[in-house]
């Protein structure tokens, strides 16, 4: 993806082209900025809950089996024991953000991966080569739109979330399992069983992941059938480029904006939708919090306990606008006719 | 550019059947039915209702009768039961779109329900998707005209709050600021203008906020561009270059993403019906599913899917519309 | 350094509107909840209307097809039966029959109707009218999944199955005024269970006319208190009184509009509005407990003809032997669960306490007897709510020994792979769930993996044994007596969906079946209570609880164990000294217009109540 081959694009910057990306986008501060919060916020998610638990002796699934003057009360705000409080079953709160930030972080990053991959790739082979074959995968994409992943997810979770998976889809979850446990034990975090609840997460990623790209391939067609017949992509059609070098190499970063930015709200949305799921039962499994479910908790007790929604939306929120900017960043770093140099 | 609609017009109701099938195939994999309750029903009563809904014939012929009703078919009787078109043919009647009766809500036929609750969805999904255009559209310019500077900063991270806060936050804290913070909304249910604020409002936030970023980075692409440049140096002011020229192709993306919201928004919404109490067809849609009310589901499933293949078609016609570099059936 | 800061309080910019927001939207929310004496919006409404939310959209309203509490909540004011839910206990009291004769031997049952009681088009109810309407809920075409509360009707079940033609069931219309039931074998709650909407009367011209669309607005013809006015799905059901009802004179409400809301704090807030006068719910959010607790005037909660308990499944290891299940059971605090979310009362039995007081003393006796006879100290039998120390041991006697460590306990030995909780998916299961998880690892040190369903999959797992280890249970019964919860273990096949089944339990059962004499039967039943209490396929929690808010001034509407409520009885109290207040005493405290009718209704009583007295006088 080199600037250089941009005919209609500012001067090459003389430096190689991966190089340059990254100075652009270092001398982005806003995006420095945002992927500094996000690496902390990732930090905090892998290993906050062992230290946090180390120091106080306290972890997120420990609910107090009774509580003294009167049990009804169990939410109690922010403390130095529990510096963002505690939710109503008496678990403390900053645990459980900063574990659920482990799996909402996964869901929206593995779904805007596959997104761009699949959306990206599918969406620009059918806008380049239009005709029929554009028609047969665009009319593919709007009947996906149209099957009710619901559906989907639900059927899915019977055939395979159970003790009755094929041997392949359990092979698969096992890897899967193996490979977070790698990650977790890393950060010092207690490993997960396979019979455990993360089972299901599996089939949630694939879930969302699965109709996370639809949007994705619709937009790249629309840009790439627009940018085409621009007189760039003709030139190097004329000069012999092969098919496959003009999509990826020239139709492709010419429109890394919309590309970026859209997965940039993938991320969101997919959030969003995990916490549909879980609120239908489909989604994560208790006693694994994720950012989507706590807010919907929060939300609940908004009048009496704020503390139960604020602390789970700031945390999300300053993730949100710390990939937003890191988006805002790579486009302007990715983008060949960027004058900001 | 009309063979090319024509033909497009002419895969709706095959696709649509497609998908209708695969989502018949679907529920039947899904664990459980619609009469599986928590108290245990005895044989009798399992073996009263399999006959009483054609569930005791094969699968084939199960799914060929649920075709026939999705399409046409002839019927002998001339029971006056059961929607959908009706046309006499000498001693035959063929019945056309009859979806069947709900398995959940007996004796309401699919049809109605779908008309009945259809137009709820579509008043608060269109006005909400207008809202979400015109606010969207005119923020995006404005950032994106204003790119680097501090008004433009705070419109995209008010817009990332838009997008990053769900439906199911947004829609509480509105009615606890506008019904019991200042007692100007009524907090849920249907009924007058003042019913439809907070759920339009409540719903539009995401979209707006979506489509002021799809249109800011599509317009910082164009204005970059040759035509874009020509047209400025030919001293139109810089409001006539972004609303007459630039604009035009810097809302592409935002078109792309405008046929499946469309078509998701006219649809229904659950989370705000249930939250604002609103009998759309969203709400309904999901509860069939969980119901496994079979007849249902599919009806709503038909429909979705032909609205979003007609809006996708839109889109695809808007699209070359307005850029005149796409065309159609090209090589 | 100083460029680094001013990026920092840049980029703080964004985050920092977010924060300015939240506390913006927070600092109003508590400036506006200022407490006075009522929750919210306070006014009795100018007509006499109450606005009532039923629970989730109605599936129909033909009384003999829906299952739910939901639709039977409305279908009450739309249909009149032989008899009607006592407002307060939910006991039969005469309806459209005056009074009733039962046989000698138990089985005949005579109601002898009420003359002038017309359906809504005018033409009078009769006897036949009756014979038509069980008919036609036990025909095999109608498919009705509430067939089986017929089948305790002589020849019923051969019909519904149909071996048998609908001559031979048990019902006769001897004349216009007078109904005959024969039965299959005595059933003492038999006229109890006359009030469902299932034995509801129908009028037979308009079923036959319209078929499947008989109930929609335009067709339909009912026999009770109200009529419908207009019914808009998932949007608002209302009902007009019936100025030809039989006993019209004491309807006192005009209107009642039901609105189908599934959402708490949805309801919450049309509460708190003024739009709704009362609502009931079974597990009101967290927040609750410190919001609309202490309106004393509208909140209350009250035991609930339903029990919550976790089947294990006995056929699968390690829960096929009865130490680890007991085990299981000991480790739970129930007394502080039945404090953590709703006020409920806690429940080592298994039918539901406080709800059959008649039965309440003699299982007590008969436990204490069993007790002694199996050397069985009632210390160790009283701490079967929470005995951890217990529940180690008895791990540790099945091969599973649990080890003191520094923050806990662990219990390396045991299968942690082979067990599950299965529940179905429901904010309040949920967080049970996560309690009871948390119990079992604070106490056995075993992390019991959850597992959540949607409702159809779950009840498919349940159904078919498809679990390893627990699973969520609840059970709601149909009729005011044990049976209708001991039922579900009897048998080899039971629906308990735990694999357990024992010949002397049925046994016993089946004797309880015969015996005429209500005490007698009653030690039956509490004999074999105790005998499968003793085995523990089952772990019982608790007994449910009906959490409620309804506005002071609406009257007569009282949470009787299912929330049926009687509507002839509720009415709009415009007097504000005559509100209720302390709602917690509601059941005790005498109502001038609801006593008086219930006395009027009662004088015609005195045989209904004998052949429903299957309870021991008090």
């Amino acid at each position: 993806m080199s600037s250089k081959t941009n005919t209609n694009g500012t001067e090459a910057s003389g430096l190689t082209p991966r190089y340059g990306i990254w100075s652009r986008f270092k001398r982005n501060r806003p995006a420095v900025f945002g992927s500094w919060i996000l690496a902390i916020v990732i930090v905090l998610s892998a290993i906050g809950p062992a230290v946090f638990g180390w120091l106080t002796g306290i972890s997120s699934d420990y609910i107090p089996s009774s509580v003294e003057n009167g049990a009804l009360v169990r939410s109690f705000p922010p403390s130095l024991t529990h510096p963002m409080g505690t939710d109503d079953l008496g678990r403390d709160l900053f645990l459980r953000v900063f574990e659920g930030g482990r799996i909402s972080i996964l869901v929206g990053i593995f779904a805007s991966v596959i997104s761009l991959l699949i959306g990206v790739a599918y969406g620009a082979t059918a806008g380049f080569f239009g005709g029929r074959i554009d028609g047969v995968m665009m009319r593919i994409v709007d009947m996906l739109f149209a099957i009710p992943y619901l559906l989907i997810v639900v059927v899915m979770m019977s055939l395979f979330g159970g003790n009755n998976a094929p041997d392949a889809v359990k092979q698969v979850t096992e890897a899967f399992v193996f490979l977070t446990n790698a990650l977790m034990s890393l950060a010092g975090a207690s490993p997960i069983s396979t019979s455990s609840g993360l089972f299901q997460i599996f089939f949630l990623f694939v879930a969302l992941g699965s109709v996370s790209w639809l949007t994705m391939a619709r937009i790249v067609r629309g840009q790439v059938l627009s940018l085409k017949n621009e007189e760039f992509i003709l030139a190097a059609r004329s000069i012999g480029v092969s098919t496959f070098g003009i999509v990826f190499r020239h139709l492709i970063p010419n429109i890394s904006g919309p590309v970026i930015v859209y997965a940039t709200l993938t991320i969101p949305s997919v959030m969003l939708a995990e916490a549909f799921l879980s609120f239908l039962g489909l989604g994560v499994q208790a006693p694994y919090s994720s950012w989507g479910s706590l807010a919907a908790d929060g939300i609940k007790n908004i009048a009496v306990y704020p503390w139960q929604l604020v602390f789970p939306g700031l945390v999300m929120g300053m993730t949100l606008v710390a990939l937003n900017l890191i988006g805002d960043g790579l486009r302007d770093a990715f983008d060949p006719k960027s004058s900001k140099s | 550019m009309k063979v090319y609609i024509f033909k497009r017009l002419a895969t709706i109701i095959p696709m649509s059947l497609l998908v209708v099938s695969v989502t018949w195939g679907l529920i039947r994999i899904a664990p459980g039915n619609f009469y599986l309750s928590e108290k245990k029903l005895p044989a009798a009563i399992k073996e009263n209702i399999k006959k009483k809904y054609g569930l005791e014939s094969s699968l084939v012929e199960q799914y060929l009768m649920m075709l026939g009703n999705m399409t046409c078919r002839f019927s002998d009787s001339d029971d006056s039961e059961g929607a959908g078109l009706k046309i006499a043919i000498r001693s035959r009647t063929l019945r056309c779109f009859d979806f069947g009766y709900s398995l959940k809500y007996e004796g309401q036929s699919v049809n109605e329900i779908l008309s009945r609750h259809l137009p709820y969805s579509a008043v608060i999904g269109l006005l909400a998707f207008l809202i979400a255009l015109v606010g969207g559209v005119s923020l995006g310019a404005v950032a994106a005209t204003r790119k680097d500077s501090r008004v433009a900063r705070y419109l995209m991270s008010l817009s990332m709050i838009g997008i990053s806060v769900p439906t199911f936050v947004l829609a509480p804290v509105l009615v606890l600021a506008f019904s019991f913070g200042l007692y100007w909304l009524p907090p849920a249910r249907w009924g007058g203008m003042e019913h439809l604020v907070l759920p339009v409002l409540s719903l539009s936030a995401v979209y707006l906020a979506y489509i002021a970023r799809l249109t800011r980075t599509g317009l910082i692409e164009v204005l970059k561009s040759d035509y874009v440049r020509t047209a400025r140096a030919t001293g139109l002011s810089e409001a006539r270059v972004v609303v007459g020229h630039a604009l035009k192709a810097g809302i592409l993306p935002v078109v792309s993403f405008s046929g499946p919201a469309i078509a998701g928004l006219l649809a229904g919404s659950v989370v705000s019906e249930r939250i604002f109490a609103i009998p759309g067809l969203g709400n309904i849609f999901v509860q069939s599913v969980l119901n496994r009310d079979e007849p249902l589901t599919l009806g709503i499933v038909a429909f979705v899917s032909i609205l979003i293949l007609v809006c996708n078609l839109v889109v695809d016609v808007v699209y070359a519309l307005i850029d005149p570099r796409i065309r159609f059936g090209e090589r | 350094m100083r460029i680094l800061i001013r990026h920092l309080l840049r980029a703080f910019e964004s985050v920092g509107t977010l924060t300015a927001l939240l506390i913006l939207v927070v600092t109003s929310i508590s400036c506006s909840t200022a407490r006075s004496r009522y929750f919210g919006y306070t006014n009795p409404p100018q007509e006499n209307v109450l606005r009532y939310v039923s629970g989730p959209e109605p599936e129909s309203l033909d009384p003999q097809i829906p299952t739910g509490q939901p639709e039977t909540r409305i279908l009450l004011s739309l249909y009149d039966g032989l008899v009607d839910y006592h407002p307060r206990t939910m006991e039969p009291i005469p309806a459209l029959a005056k009074s009733c004769d039962l046989s000698e031997d138990g089985r005949t049952y005579t109601f002898h109707l009420r003359s002038g009681a017309r359906f809504s088009n005018g033409e009078p109810i009769t006897a036949e009218d009756f014979v038509y309407t069980f008919t036609r809920g036990l025909s095999p075409e109608l498919a009705s999944q509430n067939a089986s509360f017929g089948y305790y009707i002589e020849n019923a079940e051969e019909y519904n199955s149909g071996s048998k033609p609908a001559s031979s069931l048990g019902l006769r219309a001897i004349d216009d005024l007078t109904l005959e039931i024969r039965l299959k074998q005595p059933t003492p709650f038999f006229v109890g269970l006359l009030c469902h909407p299932f034995f509801r009367v129908i009028h037979k011209e308009t079923v036959e006319k319209f078929g499947r669309e008989w109930v929609r607005s335009e067709n339909i013809v009912t026999s009770g208190a109200f009529n419908l006015l207009e019914h808009r799905p998932y949007d608002r059901l209302v009902v007009v009184k019936n100025p030809l009802y039989w006993d019209a004179e004491m309807v006192r409400l005009d209107r009642i509009e039901f609105y189908p809301l599934e959402d708490t704090n949805t309801m919450m807030n049309l509460y708190r509005s003024g739009e709704i006068d009362a609502f009931y719910n079974h597990v009101p959010p967290a927040s609750w407990n410190a919001e609309v607790r202490a309106f004393e005037d509208e909140y209350l909660d009250f035991p609930e003809l339903v029990v919550d308990y976790y089947t294990f499944n006995t056929l699968k290891a390690p829960m096929n032997d009865l130490r680890v299940r007991r085990a299981f059971s000991l480790a739970i605090d129930r007394e502080a669960m039945s404090k953590f979310r709703r006020t409920t009362q806690p429940l080592a039995e298994f039918s539901p306490k406080g709800i059959f007081p008649d039965y309440d003393a003699v299982r007590e006796s008969v436990f204490s007897e069993e007790r002694t006879s199996r050397g069985i100290s009632e210390d160790e039998w009283t701490r079967r709510k929470f005995d951890p120390e217990a529940a180690r041991r008895m791990l540790g006697e099945a091969g599973y020994p649990v080890i003191k460590t520094t923050d806990g306990f662990s219990c390396p030995t045991f299968p942690v792979d082979q067990v599950e909780f299965l529940y179905n998916t429901a904010e309040s299961n949920r967080v049970n769930a996560e309690y009871v998880q948390a119990q079992w690892k604070q106490n056995l040190g075993i992390t019991v993996p959850l597992r959540n369903q949607e409702f159809k999959a779950f009840l498919q797992s349940r159904t078919n044994l498809d679990y390893s280890g627990i699973a969520r249970g609840g059970w709601a019964g149909d009729y005011l007596d044990p049976l209708a919860f001991l039922k579900i273990l009897y048998g080899k096949d039971n629906e308990s969906a735990t694999g357990w089944s024992n010949s002397e339990f049925d046994n016993l059962l089946d004797r309880a079946n015969e015996e005429r004499n209500p005490e007698a039967r009653f030690a039956l039943l509490a004999r074999a209570e105790f005998l499968m209490l003793l085995d523990q396929p089952v772990l019982p929690v608790q007994t449910a609880a009906t959490n409620w808010m309804k506005k002071p001034f609406v009257k007569g509407l009282y949470p009787n164990p299912g929330t049926l409520h009687t509507w002839k009885f509720v009415y709009i109290e415009r007097n504000s000294e005559k509100w209720d207040s302390n709602v917690a005493k509601i059941m005790d405290r005498r109502d001038d217009f609801v006593d008086e009718n219930l006395d009027r209704l009662m004088k015609t009583k005195s045989s209904v109540a004998d052949v429903s007295g299957a309870r021991v006088k008090r």
